[in-house]
């Protein structure tokens, strides 16, 4: 045992090389075996390997054997060990198999507990752990119980592990101490250790009294350079107290070691400048905006190049996204969690639709799944389309009789092809349903489940074939199946709880979403890394973004079993562990280049507002502006800028007149002897764009579908049944109620409504049926009687302007005539609307017809009858002025039909008030709406 | 021990409310108290950060020393929102309550609502027909009508936006017993026997429902004998004892009405409860989510109702000495009751804290008159409450009420209009109810003798519609801007005057309703402007856009998205063609357009785009393909303009972190569906800072604001009470536990019920508050506008200042009253001034397009990193999963059976042993075990009877899963062989295949392969410096050994 101390500055650590050439002939040797090199990231391993076969002159040699700690503690373990390992993500399953009345959540932090122990409290007893616990705690007593319960949960845990010849990760780092004599001969080389366990101390200490010759660093600091007046302690040292890090003192204790201390290669620095963005988004622009001056203008070598973000989950997406903007090569291996995979989704929105009695939305997402290949494609391609039109919004039943439903809700002739579509749509689904008809047993233990979606997978054909093109995919579809039969063998070997689906959907959901990977990208040019990873690294240029407080720092999770005093008390990393580690973090980094870092903060993120980082000091620099640095986005802004584009001016108008073809289709659709409703015409009197939209293109925004009966659904009913009240003319009064009620009764037969939608019908009309009847007895004692209902009437008014519409009801009396129109929604309108707006064509349009085509009959009265206030409103009662109102109406109907024939579909609201909240805005040529800073003049 | 006193500081606008909490937290500092042991509560996370800005401002200047000691204890802070505290309480007891104990915090509940109330009513109409709540519901909207639903639903909505106080406080009957004592009294009234038949009827022996509609309709229907036309108690021909009896049958009446309208509403409210609530909260529980308001009730149930509440009230106590609370006059009743129970032991003089000498402290500091969110659960009375129980519970000495009247803010007009007019809106009358607000009147304190100005904009304008009134007042606002930039003075914070700019001029809007109108004058004035905090995000037509085009890749089959796209300039498309695209055949306009593109060859380029996109949906983030899209469509040319530029990248942000927690693209299309409704969402933030343009902004986002010149338009409009179906059910807090309910969907009934009348009341003194924020905003000018009415039905600001300044209109001339410091200026005047300067037009970009550099940075990496075995992976995976495990442990077994660490015998047991471990421990399940040690067992039998196990045994001169490196060129390989076997003069390499491979597979195996073992073959003729190097397959499956040659 011999060995040589390399004491490096912090921060200025690039002497991998010196340690390798230290113990071993770069230039001549071919077989590096007997070396092992344990670093403290997988990021520094996986870079020394690489710098390592450059450094190598042989063009073929045998390497090193390259690891972290826990790596090599695995690779060891498996090769002497003979239990088989506890995944760690899988521990909070037994936990909770353990002791069934706790969360999954919580089950994971007594894991976390359980670690801790394990790895800082090894050489303890557990009793006497408990009980200095229980002495600090005394008085708390909801704490101590679950201090006990926690305790009670360790002990088993590790029993049932025991018995069944099983460990832990924590367990298989304590065996290799032992282990560590199985191995032959080696040097040993040890690199950018700061923060250990007392765990890992006493497996490195174990591997140096075991190596021929070992070659570590150690970091050293000046504080008193930079560090307040009147602090007494390095930052090191409390990093090491907190962590009972005796690794330095071992060393120290070596005879056989030289220890060399490496001067600085510049000056510490205290504190840098740091710039401030606007955002998030801002600040990784400034980011790219600089790499990118910099290598313009300084040849910046990008291999030498990283950025880190504290929070770098939270950056990544964005520097995904904006890094190629600006062409900077990148390498940024996020973590991928396998919630977020698509095969992960599938298997949880399958289950949701079982669980959730088929949701549309969970339904939907499963039936068009590319990965369910068992499924037809007619399913994937048509089933949202049909489903929306039959406005399913759950329920196993609505799917199996997808085409009944379809037919109550789409009103529409469908072509023989699309009847064809829908019924093989709805084949499809009732396969799907057979197939998972029998999955959801109630309860059942996590084998059970787990088997049982396996096979449903593979029925509905998920399967490695499906996934194979796609190396994502493929290495995604075998966690879930490894996480599948891990869960398997878990419940096998330990037994498992009883999970309702729900349940088991959330554990599922769970574990997936800790299941975390990197997946493989090609590496090249900036490194964009996580902070911890920057460690030992070589690079020269350093962009540190995302020091926002709250975030660097950031605070650790709350610990709901041991306070901080207590975790202090046990040697725990504490928060102030937590955050003197990330200072040193913040110091390493600053002093990590000889060129000053890049240090950004933003200063907002949506509404909320950010402060920089507590490590930095003073406010913030701005940086210059670059303005020819821009990307693609902003050379099109420029662009729009320079020719001061202004959006709505861009929406052109709809109008046909000019164009012969579309003059055709109009002329198609609406020329020739085509009669126009009075619907049509009131909808383009209301705006000829929103009419070219809903009745041309018949198109609408989609709406989200519910379980109630809408405005339309609910007149469609009543009016069906007034029509059968008086199908057989007017009933005496005293019928009324019995006769409504038959007649509600057929119509709700014939449409198929759910019992309760029946129910609430059968009481809206028993509790108008009375008012009904004290208006049918005026109108009766007015002498009229209903004569005409839901009659169709058709009639050229005015040469060119044919109209037709079905009245809802005429009333008679004797050569009298009333015209009355049922409404359940709002229902007042005035005849000044009429005359001036032309809005409300529809009665004096109805009048007009009745005048025309029952020429020996006299309109007295039109108006609406209100079923929502069960009243009527007159329009015209007794006065004169009827046929004023009907020439009005004439003229905006003629003037409405002239301008549909020659394709006027710009939007002219006769109440401009409308359009506020009109839901064309969007595509309307002159919306209201023109908040836009700048660019104010025409 | 350190002694500060428990303070509540009513702090009015302008008088350094801030300031004084900042130095309130550095007076305890500075006390040595520790900071984690103060607890600082502000209104908003933006105001949280501003306050530690603040902090870390003062010390810096004037200590900092402090400030680094501060600094290094930053995670100690506990500066925060009310809502960050609760959480981190919860997080901290989580498992006493059964909650995960990490809470994913829900900031927009309304989507999960919306979808539990659809469920519910589902379930509860189609799985529960003998409930109570299945006849329950079905009688509420049956009452209704036809649109039964729509409102009841709205009503859930209103209940469970006040589930704050619908949760926790009780239901209490205000109204029994009044009604109870008048029907006792009235039943035997010999008057009322006389003049009313059956009269007894009137009074029913049980107060339910039923019988309270059917004494209502009586009531009604014999009214006119005790009410009079009005519903005043009749007086003419009644003698004094007749008018008594009408007196209290008048109120029997209201009291009827009222009491029936709160039963009602208790049916609504319990059905809410135990069904709709409970559903939700079941919801988010089981995501573990919790949203703002149930971090509140979830915090104050742990420290109330939990049976180890004792226990965590003092592990607070432990920890926390000292309680600051910022904006105290926009705590609602459930905060305050948090705040109060937390510090209840301290007042009691029990709790850790006596034991440890310390004397805990509260510190409140707010504006009563600034209270405005009454809307959201904000109590002004909270005020008066705690001041109410503070004094009763400290001993004299130990707290302090102070009331400041100092004004830093404006100039002298501006303080005396506002002491002027509030002083009278707000009259301190000890007799009025406690909802009320008093005023306090403030002295200025600038030192700065111009008076500053306050105008008046009136216009005259007879019977317009309020639209027409709102465009003529914009004109004139406009107008005025435009005269008073650069010819009036505004001061710096030094009080040097400096010509107005746009910049220091801010409209403050009550409402947004007619903002488009007062936008459309200032553009067409050229008056730059800018909207801070505008809403209506999701509906602008960008973001409409974008919307369209990720709901159309998530649903082709969607055809109002498709036209929205293809409508939309970004993809330009002509009506004209759109319209013929509709004609074509096909069953969606997507098939449609794919058919009219292939018949007729147009539009290839767009229909290649959109299959492309939607083909890529499953494997890229939706973010990279809006972007991409954008930039092909030349999409970002035309979203340039700052505004809609700062919402695109908003709503990228949007998709991007909905992405990023694993939404599929359905639920995403969903979720932006649903967002529609969220009318509130505000637009992006634009970076106004040193822009020279107008801001406009509602009152409520100017709160802690202030602007050198304010403009407040509208002072006409009427303070209306709404009327909508929301407006139907009422729940009030009485007190930190109690609540009164009430449903009435008669607007008329409404106003004959007593709750709803008081509410009324309410709502009209939180619009005088508002008025009084918006004015305090102005530094050193104030302009107040409208249109001049000269009838007022209603309350409205210019009634207001009407009655407090004495406003008159006599022979068309204004008038006010004498010393008011306020010039009323007409539209005349201002038309006169603005002919004279007519601004110039205001060009926004006129510079040239830069000299651009954006293509991709010129790179050739330095080396490429390959891994040999990789690069065969898809040969490996057309096997089955089983069998890759299965080659792992066999090549496994084979590596340690050449390192001599497993001995190779006839039985195999101690291999067989090994590999039932290495099976398992490699994730094979326990009864697939025994027929994949069968496959094992048998390719070694095969192995030894081809007489292969040589290979695998232990030798000299051999190595087993050798690791080596290779350079080639800038290509480094990474490879590990399988085994290698030195012999005198030559070294064999062997690579296993432990597949099963039929005859006909093997060729193109053996191709395949080949690349790799040359690959190996190189390596090792480098490394042991030989060119003597055969390289063989050794198919473990088929017992065949196949050398493969370079």
């Amino acid at each position: 045992m011999q060995g040589k101390i390399f004491v490096t500055p912090l921060g200025q650590s690039k002497i991998t090389l010196s340690l390798f050439q230290d113990i071993c002939d770069l230039t001549q040797e071919k077989d590096f075996s007997s070396i092992l090199y344990i670093a403290a990231t997988p990021r520094k391993v996986k870079e020394t390997r690489m710098q390592f076969s450059q450094w190598v002159k042989a063009q073929a040699f045998i390497p090193p054997q390259f690891f972290t700690i826990k790596d090599f503690a695995i690779q060891l373990y498996s090769t002497y060990g003979d239990k088989f390992i506890l995944p760690d993500f899988l521990k909070p399953v037994l936990i909770q198999t353990l002791n069934p009345k706790i969360t999954i959540g919580y089950a994971q932090r007594i894991a976390n507990f359980i670690k801790e122990i394990k790895l800082y409290l090894y050489h303890e007893k557990t009793e006497s752990i408990k009980k200095a616990i229980e002495d600090r705690l005394a008085g708390y007593e909801p704490t101590l119980k679950r201090i006990d319960e926690a305790f009670k949960i360790f002990k088993d845990y590790n029993q049932t592990l025991n018995k069944n010849g099983w460990l832990d990760s924590e367990d298989v780092l304590l065996n290799v101490p032992n282990l560590v004599k199985n191995l032959n001969e080696f040097n040993l080389i040890l690199e950018g250790f700061i923060d250990l366990t007392p765990v890992e101390v006493e497996i490195l200490k174990s591997l140096v009294m075991k190596a021929k010759k070992t070659v570590a660093v150690v970091y050293w600091w000046e504080e008193k350079e930079i560090l307040a007046e009147g602090k007494n302690q390095s930052l090191l040292d409390e990093v090491s107290q907190a962590t009972p890090n005796r690794f330095w003192q071992f060393f120290q204790g070596l005879n056989d070691f030289t220890i060399k201390k490496l001067p600085k290669e510049f000056e510490f620095r205290g504190s840098v400048r740091y710039y401030g963005f606007g955002s998030l988004e801002e600040e990784v622009e400034g980011i790219a905006r600089q790499i990118k001056k910099r290598y313009i203008e300084n040849n910046l070598n990008l291999d030498k190049t990283v950025v880190t973000f504290p929070q770098l989950a939270t950056y990544a997406p964005i520097v995904d996204r904006i890094f190629p903007k600006y062409g900077i090569p990148y390498t940024l291996i996020p973590k991928k969690n396998l919630k977020t995979s698509a095969l992960a989704i599938a298997v949880i929105e399958l289950l949701k639709t079982i669980a959730e009695d088929c949701p549309s939305l969970s339904t939907t997402i499963t039936l068009t799944n590319p990965f369910f290949q068992n499924l037809s494609q007619v399913v994937k391609k048509y089933t949202i389309l049909f489903a929306k039109q039959a406005k399913i919004t759950k329920g196993k039943e609505n799917w199996f009789y997808l085409q009944k439903r379809f037919e109550t809700y789409f009103e529409d002739e469908l072509s023989a092809n699309e009847k064809n579509l829908l019924t093989a749509t709805e084949k499809g689904i009732r396969q799907f349903l057979e197939e998972i008809k029998d999955f959801d047993k109630g309860q059942a233990n996590i084998v059970d489940w787990v088997t049982a979606l396996k096979d449903l997978l593979a029925s509905l054909g998920l399967s490695e074939r499906v996934v194979r093109a796609d190396p994502t995919l493929r290495y995604e579809y075998d966690l879930i199946q490894t996480t599948f039969n891990q869960l398997q063998t878990l419940g096998k070997t330990f037994g498992s709880k009883s999970y309702t689906l729900p349940e088991f959907i959330k554990l599922l959901d769970f574990l997936f979403d800790r299941k975390e990977y990197e997946l493989e990208r090609k590496e090249q040019g900036v490194r964009v890394i996580d902070i911890k990873d920057t460690i030992g690294l070589d690079f020269e240029e350093l962009y540190f973004g995302g020091l926002i407080e709250g975030s660097f720092p950031n605070r650790p999770a709350k610990d709901p079993l041991l306070s901080e005093v207590v975790r202090k008390y046990l040697g725990f990393p504490d928060i102030d562990y937590h955050f003197r580690l990330q200072e040193l973090d913040y110091l390493r980094l600053i002093n990590s280049t000889k060129n000053e870092p890049f240090l950004t903060h933003a200063q907002e993120e949506g509404d909320r507002l950010l402060l920089p980082s507590p490590f930095l000091e003073g406010p913030p620099s701005l940086v210059e502006p670059d303005n020819y640095l821009l990307s693609e986005e902003e050379v099109g802004c420029f662009q729009g800028q320079k020719e001061n584009i202004s959006f709505p001016r861009l929406l052109s108008e709809v109008d046909f007149s000019q164009d012969k073809l579309a003059g055709s289709v109009l002329n198609q659709k609406y020329g020739g002897k085509n009669y126009f409703s009075v619907t049509e015409l009131e909808k383009y009197r209301q705006c000829p764009f929103i009419f070219y939209i809903e009745n041309v293109l018949e198109l609408a925004p989609e709406t989200m579908p519910l379980y109630e009966i809408d405005a339309l659904f609910w007149g469609k009913i009543t009016h069906r049944v007034f029509e059968l009240l008086y199908q057989d003319g007017a009933v005496p009064i005293t019928e009324i109620p019995a006769k409504i009620e038959m007649a509600l009764a057929r119509v709700l037969n014939e449409e198929k409504i759910s019992h309760f939608w029946q129910e609430v019908a059968k009481k809206i009309f028993a509790r108008i049926t009375p008012e009904f009847i004290q208006i049918e007895t005026a109108l009766r004692n007015d002498g009229f009687t209903p004569y005409q209902l839901e009659t169709h009437l058709r009639y050229e008014i005015i040469p060119d302007l044919r109209i037709k519409g079905r009245f809802d009801r005429i009333d008679r009396s004797g050569k009298r005539l009333r015209i009355l129109d049922y409404k359940t929604g709002r229902s007042y309108v005035n005849i000044k609307d009429i005359k001036e707006s032309g809005t409300h064509l529809q009665l004096p349009l109805y009048a007009k017809l009745v005048q025309l085509t029952k020429p020996n009959f006299v309109i007295d009265d039109i108006g609406i009858y209100s079923l929502r206030d069960m009243k009527i409103y007159w329009l015209v009662k007794g006065k004169n002025d009827l046929d004023e109102l009907i020439r009005s109406a004439v003229n905006f109907a003629s003037a409405a039909v002239k301008g549909i024939l020659q394709g006027k579909f710009s939007a002219l609201p006769s109440e401009k008030q409308d359009c506020r909240d009109c839901e064309y805005n969007a595509l309307c040529a002159k919306p209201t709406n023109v908040t836009v800073y700048g660019n104010n003049q025409e | 021990m350190a002694i500060i006193k428990s303070k509540i500081v009513l702090s009015p606008a302008g008088s350094g409310k801030t300031e004084r909490l900042a130095r309130r937290y550095l007076q305890l500092l500075a006390m040595d108290v520790k900071p984690e042991r103060i607890l600082t509560i502000t209104f908003t996370e933006k105001a949280a950060a501003e306050m530690k800005d603040r902090i870390f401002k003062i010390l810096a200047q004037e200590n900092p020393e402090k400030l680094k000691e501060l600094k290094r204890n930053a995670l100690k802070l506990r500066i925060s929102t009310i809502h960050s505290f609760c959480l981190s309480f919860l997080e901290r007891f989580a498992p006493f309550i059964g909650l995960e104990p990490e809470i994913k915090v829900l900031d927009d509940p309304t989507v999960l609502w919306f979808d539990v109330v659809d469920d519910t009513l589902r379930t509860i109409a189609e799985t529960e027909p003998n409930s109570k709540y299945y006849n329950m519901i079905l009688e509420l909207i049956a009452q209704e009508g036809f649109r039964g639903w729509s409102v009841l639903r709205r009503i859930l909505e209103v209940l469970f936006d006040r589930r704050a106080a619908a949760k926790r406080a009780k239901v209490i009957l205000t109204e029994q017993k009044g009604l109870e004592n008048l029907i006792s009294e009235l039943y035997d009234s010999p008057i009322g026997r006389g003049r009313i038949k059956n009269y007894a009827e009137l009074f029913p022996s049980r107060l339910t429902i039923t019988q309270l509609n059917k004494v209502k309709e009586k009531l009604d229907l014999c009214s006119s004998v005790f009410l009079t036309q009005n519903n005043t108690p009749r007086k003419q021909g009644f003698n004094q004892e007749e008018r008594t009896w009408a007196e209290k049958m008048a109120e029997y009446r209201k009291l009827v009405i009222s009491y029936t309208s709160t039963i009602r509403a208790l049916q609504i409210f319990y059905l809410f409860k135990r069904r709709f609530l409970n559903e939700y909260e079941r919801r988010e529980r089981e995501n573990g989510q919790a949203d703002f308001t149930d971090l509140e009730l979830l915090t104050y149930d742990l420290i109330t109702k939990n049976p180890e509440w004792s226990n965590i009230l003092y592990s607070f106590d432990e920890h926390t000495d000292h309680i600051l609370v910022d904006e105290f006059q926009d705590t609602s009743f459930l905060q305050w009751s948090i705040i109060d129970k937390l510090s209840e032991e301290w007042r009691s003089g029990l709790g850790a804290k006596r034991s440890r000498a310390i004397e805990p402290s509260i510190f409140l500091v707010g504006d009563d008159k600034q209270s405005i969110y009454y809307f959201r659960g904000a109590n002004a009375q909270v005020f008066a409450n705690a001041k109410a129980k503070l004094t009763a519970w400290y001993e004299p000495g130990k707290f302090e009420y102070e009331v400041v009247d100092t004004n830093y803010r404006s100039l002298q007009s501006i303080i005396d209009f506002t002491n002027l007019v509030f002083a009278q809106l707000m009259r301190p009358d000890p007799e009025a109810p406690a909802f009320k607000t008093r005023y306090a009147p403030f002295v200025r304190q600038r030192k700065n003798e111009d008076p500053g100005s306050v105008e008046m904009l009136l216009i005259k304008m007879a019977k317009a519609k309020m639209l027409e009134r709102r465009q003529k007042e914009a004109e004139l606002i406009a107008k005025r801007i435009a005269t008073i930039v650069g010819r009036i003075n505004v001061y710096d914070d030094k009080e040097n005057p400096l010509p107005c700019r746009y910049q220091d001029i801010t409209i403050l809007l009550r409402k947004r309703t007619y903002l488009d109108v007062l936008e459309n004058a200032l553009h067409n004035h050229n008056i730059p402007f800018v909207v801070v905090k505008g809403i209506g995000f999701h509906g602008t037509p960008e973001v409409s856009f974008l919307r369209a085009f990720v709901s159309f890749l998530a649903d082709p089959s969607s055809d109002f998205n498709l036209y929205v796209l293809l409508r939309n300039p970004v993809f330009g498309l002509s009506e004209n063609e759109i319209l013929m695209i509709s004609q074509a055949s096909g069953l969606t306009l997507w098939e449609r357009l794919q058919n009219y593109s292939e018949t007729l060859g147009k539009r290839k380029e767009e229909v290649k785009q959109l299959a492309d996109w939607l083909s890529a949906v499953n494997h890229r983030p939706l973010a990279h393909i809006i972007e991409e899209m954008l930039k092909i469509k030349s999409g970002w040319r035309i979203f340039s303009e700052p505004q809609r530029l700062a919402n695109v990248k908003k709503f990228i942000r949007l998709v991007e972190d909905l992405e990023t927690t694993g939404q599929h693209p359905l639920r995403l299309k969903d979720y932006l569906q649903k967002s529609i409704e969220k009318e509130n969402e505000p637009k992006a933030n634009i970076r106004i800072e040193g822009k020279d343009a107008v801001r406009i902004m509602t009152i409520h986002a100017a709160k802690g604001l202030q602007f050198p010149i304010v403009f407040i338009p509208g002072l006409d409009e009427n303070i209306e009470i709404k009327t909508g179906s929301d407006q139907s059910i009422l729940l009030e807090e009485l007190s930190e536990d109690e609540v009164v309910l009430a449903f009435q969907p008669e607007p008329n009934l409404r106003k004959e019920t007593k709750l709803f009348i008081e509410r009324e009341a309410k709502e009209l003194e939180e619009a005088k508050r508002l008025f009084y924020v918006a004015v305090t905003r102005a530094r050193d000018h104030l302009f107040l506008s409208g249109v001049w009415q000269d009838k007022i039905n209603s309350p409205s600001r210019l009634s207001w200042l009407i009655e407090t300044l004495g406003l008159k209109k006599v022979d068309g001339k204004f008038s006010l009253t004498s010393n008011c410091p306020v010039a009323i200026v007409e539209e005349a005047t201002v038309e006169k001034e603005y002919e004279k300067i007519k601004p110039k037009l205001v060009i926004p970009f006129c510079g040239q397009l830069p000299i651009i550099q954006s293509g991709p940075l010129p790179y050739l990496p330095q080396f490429e990193w390959r891994i040999v075995t990789r690069e065969l992976e898809e040969v490996k995976r057309k096997s089955e999963e089983s069998w890759t495990i299965f080659g792992e442990v066999m090549h496994q077994l084979f590596a340690e059976i050449a390192q001599g660490n497993l001995v190779l015998n006839n039985e195999l047991e101690q291999i067989l042993t090994r590999a039932r471990h290495l099976l398992f421990a490699f994730g094979l399940m326990q009864d697939q075990l025994s027929i994949w040690l069968e496959r094992i067992s048998d390719q070694f039998r095969l192995l030894a009877n081809k007489g292969l196990l040589s290979i695998i045994s232990p030798q000299p001169g051999s190595y087993a899963e050798l690791p080596f490196i290779l350079k080639k060129g800038k290509i480094i390989y990474s490879g590990r062989i399988d085994r290698i076997i030195r012999m005198e003069g030559e070294i064999k390499i062997y690579d296993y295949k432990t597949f099963p491979l039929r005859d006909e597979e093997l060729p193109s195996f053996l191709t395949e392969y080949a690349q790799q073992l040359a690959i190996y073959r190189e390596a090792v003729a480098s490394i042991f410096e030989t060119q003597n190097v055969a390289t063989y397959l050794l198919f473990t499956a088929r017992g065949e050994l196949i050398p493969i040659s370079s």
